[in-house]
């Protein structure tokens, strides 16, 4: 979807960086927030970065990091029937009238999740990549309603292959297809027009965005 | 609130952690955050050991100091750059360091003649077994927005001034490719350990808004 989170080229934001910026973490309750995404997520990379996406276009921009993953640990989980809204709303009741949370422990599963979260899964090689280091390609026009990892900044754009990354799941379709990834090299100028910085910008797209050039 | 007495398998405190020091919320959200936890943990979704250890190891374990490693080791062992940069998955992992946000690493090499930046335009992908959780700018919009537009003037921003001959290349992490950058080892480091080079390699330095720190006068 076309939504406010595809922000590659927009105008308007100000100083790139700000005191206080580098900091990791805003808030004492974002590590949290952060950690109870991790640990709930009940659906794929995609339908994560999907959920962010569809918190609403002011919200996004509005809303600090970890609100938005705050809010799609819970809106996930509501999503694939687990819990409710009005569950939520209950215990933060039961927690401001001062009830103990109840606490439970599972150190089997937990050193399973830390192993898992610790290994690399690299992308195998492409099987049967259609394009080749050096080929030109066109990124296709495009406004998918759902999930995408195409930003709206090269549609239309020609560049080059540079590199075929592997094969991986197609995020549109949330990993129902696999297909070869490719880097791909654009001159800003293709992008952005004669006035703008001559920089190189490369992004990585699945086969399925690209169309030979 | 909170049982502060259950059993912690692990060394770090909690120090970052508000939770166990703030009995009382300080916004909607972390009362949000706690709902939900207590929620999740009383369905039996999740269990209280799983969240500390997630927030020990991205909060305590995981950080550029790892990534310094990395560069420092690439500086001083010519063998490991090559292997470095024909595969970063695996040589970063030969370090021990491998995991979530960092199953495919794709290492990019600054020269004389070329400088890298890595961004994430559509959400914050972030290179995580090396450098950690990313810093608030690297979220946020002005960063995603201006790196793969106005790369100069956005390095401007972080105080750094490139010749104009060098090529700035801008990775847009859209995949789930994750970058690090391998940034030019500073003049007169000669001589010095694999240790020494390491505090001289800083966060910014291996996203591309920042150099290496220069040495410390002998």
């Amino acid at each position: 979807m076309d939504g406010s989170h595809d922000l590659g080229g927009m105008q308007g934001f100000g100083p790139a960086t700000w005191p206080g910026a580098d900091a990791v973490m805003q808030h004492d309750w974002d590590a949290r927030a952060f950690a109870l995404a991790m640990v709930s997520a009940p659906r794929s990379t995609h339908a994560f970065r999907h959920t962010i996406e569809r918190i609403g276009n002011a919200r996004y921009l509005g809303a600090s990091y970890y609100e938005k993953w705050l809010w799609e640990a819970e809106e996930a989980l509501v999503e694939t029937g687990a819990i409710t809204h009005a569950e939520v709303d209950a215990w933060a009741e039961r927690l401001a009238a001062g009830e103990a949370p109840p606490h439970a422990e599972d150190p089997e599963r937990t050193a399973e999740l830390i192993a898992a979260l610790a290994t690399s899964q690299p992308m195998p090689e492409a099987a049967a990549p259609a394009f080749a280091v050096g080929d030109r390609v066109r990124v296709r026009r495009m406004r998918p309603a759902g999930h995408t990892r195409c930003p709206r900044y090269l549609r239309g754009a020609t560049g080059e292959i540079v590199d075929v990354r592997g094969d991986d799941g197609v995020p549109d379709v949330d990993n129902a297809e696999r297909e070869a990834v490719y880097a791909v090299r654009f001159r800003a100028r293709d992008l952005w027009g004669d006035d703008a910085e001559d920089h190189v910008v490369l992004a990585d797209l699945w086969e399925r965005y690209l169309e030979a050039a | 609130m909170h049982d502060h007495d259950h059993h912690h398998d692990h060394d770090h405190d909690h120090d970052h952690d508000g939770h166990h020091r703030n009995p009382r919320p300080a916004s909607a959200e972390e009362l949000r955050a706690r709902a939900l936890e207590a929620l999740l943990v009383e369905k039996g979704i999740v269990t209280s050991d799983a969240i500390d250890a997630v927030i020990d190891r991205y909060v305590n374990d995981v950080g550029p100091q790892n990534g310094a490693k990395v560069v420092a080791r690439a500086w001083t062992d010519p063998a490991y750059r090559e292997r470095l940069l024909a595969d970063g998955t695996a040589a970063i992992g030969e370090l021990g360091f491998a995991g979530d946000e960092g199953d495919t690493m794709v290492v990019v090499e600054n020269t004389p003649q070329v400088h890298n930046v890595i961004v994430c335009t559509l959400c914050s992908c972030y290179p995580w077994p090396v450098l950690g959780l990313p810093p608030t700018w690297y979220k946020s919009a002005p960063y995603r927005a201006r790196a793969v537009a106005e790369p100069r003037a956005v390095l401007a921003d972080f105080g750094v001034e490139l010749p104009d001959d060098v090529e700035v290349r801008v990775w847009d992490s859209t995949a789930e490719v994750r970058y690090l950058v391998l940034p030019m080892r500073p003049a007169g480091t000669d001589g010095r350990s694999e240790e020494e080079l390491a505090a001289l390699v800083t966060r910014d330095s291996m996203i591309g808004t920042g150099l290496p720190l220069a040495p410390a006068a002998a």
